[in-house]
């Protein structure tokens, strides 16, 4: 068995464990970080990076990656508990859901932000 | 030109006739307006009930979005407090998720509930627009005819004033009553009246109640004639 939450994100399931999810919660104001496509916003009084990783909802998940935590948006908790593990990920009524890596997402959108200032430059 | 007194008498009469039937065309226009305004005012009345329905509408729905917001806060919180269940032991946190799926299931069905108030009130607000749309129009016609109620009545008054001034000229310029004109056409309609049914007894052969009838005529001429009280 593995704990941890279910998204949704863009209509599949994802599987985020326990120790990558710290809590759910209302997006507060984003802001843009100007020329970089990156956003962010002020949580607990910390300063977040957030991405969007699909349709923005009514939820920010806040993750960890390492020792910092980021905003992801546009990933919809469906459940939490303890789930049969399959694989990398996990079983969820009858679907799989696999795991969603953080630590990736993060590594995409700073790459994609490199390339939108290398293409305006 | 010179008119004869039968003639200036006959135009006086004329025109006692016409003061007769401006005043009964008065009292119609009169009795139509009250009900004209009446329905007029009821008309614009629903009106503003339909617009204070409207505001009630966006009030609603405002509270339906206000309380959709907090259930959602609530579902998150509960995601949480599950998130914090998963991480104790998996018999402990078992315990605190299956409590906040009771109350995630609790939620849910208070957002059914409010989608199907939503839906009400969307319904409401579409039966409004069909009734504003029913009744703009009628406001519309019932505002027209009152105004025209009021205008002909206005015009009636004109005339009224005219007829009363002509009547007034007429007084002094012929020296003739247009009262006494009226009542003089009346004595001769009745009278052409009278001969009238005297002549279709006649003709039905009732020369007998013709003949009493003459002699009622004759009796009551003599009482009321000149020089009798």
């Amino acid at each position: 068995m593995r704990a941890g939450a279910i998204v949704r994100v863009g209509g599949v399931l994802s599987f985020l464990p326990t120790e990558a999810v710290r809590r759910f919660m209302s997006p507060p104001p984003i802001s843009d970080v100007s020329g970089t496509g990156l956003t962010m916003a002020l949580v607990d009084g910390q300063v977040l990076a957030v991405v969007c990783i699909g349709e923005r909802g009514a939820c920010l998940a806040v993750c960890h990656v390492g020792s910092e935590l980021v905003g992801l948006l546009g990933a919809h908790p469906v459940d939490v508990g303890f789930f049969e593990s399959e694989g990398a990920g996990v079983m969820y009524r009858g679907q799989k859901a696999t795991p969603l890596d953080v630590s990736e997402v993060v590594r995409e959108a700073v790459l994609g932000s490199r390339e939108r200032q290398e293409v305006e430059a | 030109m010179s008119l004869t007194q039968a003639e200036k008498q006959r135009l006086a009469g004329s025109l006692a006739e016409a003061v007769r039937a401006v005043a009964s065309a008065d009292a119609s226009a009169l009795q139509a307006q009250l009900p004209a305004s009446e329905q007029a005012a009821e008309i614009e009345a629903l009106l503003e009930a339909a617009q204070r329905v409207a505001l009630r509408a966006r009030d609603l729905r405002a509270g339906v979005q206000e309380l959709r917001d907090t259930l959602e806060r609530g579902r998150l919180s509960t995601l949480n407090a599950a998130l914090e269940g998963t991480r104790l032991s998996e018999a402990a946190g078992k315990v605190v998720i299956a409590m906040t799926e009771e109350l995630r299931s609790l939620l849910g069905r208070c957002e059914n509930v409010l989608d199907e108030h939503a839906a009400r009130v969307a319904e409401l607000e579409r039966e409004r627009e069909r009734w504003v749309l029913t009744l703009g129009p009628l406001a519309d016609a019932a505002r027209a005819v009152d105004a025209d109620v009021s205008s002909a009545l206005e015009q009636q008054r004109a005339g009224r004033g005219a007829l009363a001034e002509l009547t007034h000229d007429l007084r002094e310029l012929l020296g003739v009553d247009p009262e006494l004109g009226g009542l003089m056409a009346r004595g001769e309609r009745e009278t052409q009246d009278l001969l009238s049914t005297l002549e279709a007894l006649e003709a039905r052969g009732a020369t007998e109640e013709a003949e009493q009838l003459r002699s009622r005529v004759t009796a009551l001429a003599k009482a009321y004639g000149p020089g009798q009280s």
